[in-house]
């Protein structure tokens, strides 16, 4: 354990008392706790056109650019699977003296025209089902065909701020809004000065929105602060994201707040005054 | 070498029965190819591997084809470094951000700035985190959990 004489920052410190500073206007700040409760994205961001194009591009050039599929390898001469397969392909135009091809004479290698991109059918064993509603299905089927969820929810549809199931490609934050109608990130003041800040913002939390919540702090450091000189008041913002469970505002037990919502970045700019954004903007993601 | 044919009949052997002549076939005792199935089996499984015989004609682009290649990479390069800059910078206010954070939080509570700056090794990530994925789960999020 160091010694309080020899630490650094304790030195630092002392000599700035001693010396006495004029810090006297920041020092007499009180000290709130503000959280920024995020849910990360639980489904993968949208591809603008720009990369849609591009990807597309590129893997149009690498199927050109592919090797021939070696379908020897993978099924047996003879086999009914080897049938099954090559009956569903479409064979390569071959050459042919005193014939004019338009897109150039045939260069065929392995049953494969060397000039444009292989296109391989797999034979589908599945049977033909008109099935396209997820519910229909049969659970004990195990060849039932996959059939992915909507990338737009209900409360998507709906709406819904209050729900954790909107936006899923996007990130979302928590707001609450106070007494005054003013859109926020929730906010707290000191409970316990023994101990961290992390630790007083997710009491806070609790606090605010009861405790079916599982929230997981980033860090124990602050990622900004909010100085309020009218109220004497330095806001430390700690981050968190929430993993499960739901933060339930109830108006009637706290007289700080009556409100909240699960915002993306580009609603938080409609919402919040727009110093107050100025301020926070930068902490938040884009996607 | 005829002889040896006769000796070791493989496909259609000619058997009288009684005055009538009968086709039989018989296993086939040699293989087509030269190579043992083992070896030849080696050989499938490395040619697999091989380019040859399995690499499409390379692509000649005419120069107007070239200047469309050239100009959408320079395009997606562009792109990307804009978005390298627009994180980059906010990555410095990020930091600012802390920084001022921090040189406030000494000033104001030494305590408060110990515990913010205490070393958090071994800190990991918890276990119901997930990473996106390209379609949603049937359920997207639970509103109910156990606490532990």
């Amino acid at each position: 354990m160091p010694s309080l004489s020899t630490h650094p920052m304790r030195v630092n410190l002392m000599l700035k008392r001693g010396l006495a500073t004029a810090t006297a206007n920041t020092t007499s700040l009180k000290i709130k706790v503000g959280v920024l409760l995020s849910r990360i994205p639980v489904i993968k961001s949208e591809v603008n056109d720009l990369e849609k194009h591009y990807y597309e591009y590129q893997s149009r050039l690498e199927k050109r650019l592919m090797w021939t599929f070696p379908a020897y390898f993978y099924f047996k001469k003879g086999t009914i699977a080897e049938h099954k397969f090559s009956s569903q392909q479409d064979g390569p135009i071959s050459k042919k003296s005193g014939i004019w091809f338009p897109k150039g004479v045939p260069d065929i290698k392995h049953g494969r025209e060397r000039s444009t991109s292989q296109e391989i059918r797999l034979p589908n064993n599945n049977t033909a089902t008109s099935i396209t509603n997820k519910k229909e299905q049969n659970k004990d089927d195990v060849n039932r065909p996959v059939i992915p969820n909507d990338r737009i929810t209900e409360a998507d549809r709906s709406n819904d701020t209050k729900s954790l199931e909107r936006q899923l490609s996007r990130t979302l934050y928590l707001l609450v809004k106070d007494r005054n109608g003013v859109w926020k990130f929730p906010n707290f003041d000191l409970s316990d000065d023994s101990k961290p800040l992390h630790i007083n913002a997710e009491n806070g939390l609790r606090l605010l929105g009861g405790d079916q919540i599982h929230t997981w702090s980033v860090s124990a450091t602050p990622i900004g602060v909010l100085k309020d000189e009218k109220n004497g008041a330095a806001e430390f913002i700690l981050k968190s994201h929430i993993l499960a469970g739901k933060f339930d505002l109830m108006p009637q037990k706290n007289d700080a707040f009556n409100d909240y919502a699960w915002l993306t970045k580009d609603e938080i700019d409609e919402y919040v005054p727009k110093e107050y954004f100025s301020q926070t903007g930068f902490l938040l993601a884009d996607n | 070498m005829l002889a040896q044919t006769f000796k070791k009949p493989c496909r259609a052997v000619v058997e009288r029965v009684s005055g009538t002549t009968v086709f039989v076939r018989n296993k086939r005792t040699t293989s087509k190819s030269a190579l043992s199935p083992l070896t030849q089996r080696v050989v499938t499984q490395l040619s697999v591997m091989s380019a040859s015989r399995k690499q499409p004609k390379l692509l000649k682009l005419s120069r107007e084809d070239l200047i469309k290649h050239q100009t959408i990479e320079r395009c997606w390069s562009l792109y990307q470094q804009q978005q390298r800059d627009r994180r980059n910078t906010q990555l410095e206010l990020q930091f600012k951000s802390i920084q001022g954070a921090m040189s406030l939080l000494q000033e104001l509570s030494p305590l408060l700035f110990e515990a913010a700056n205490a070393s958090e090794k071994g800190k990991r990530f918890p276990m119901e985190m997930k990473v996106p994925t390209d379609f949603p789960p049937d359920t997207p999020w639970h509103y109910h959990f156990r606490k532990s």
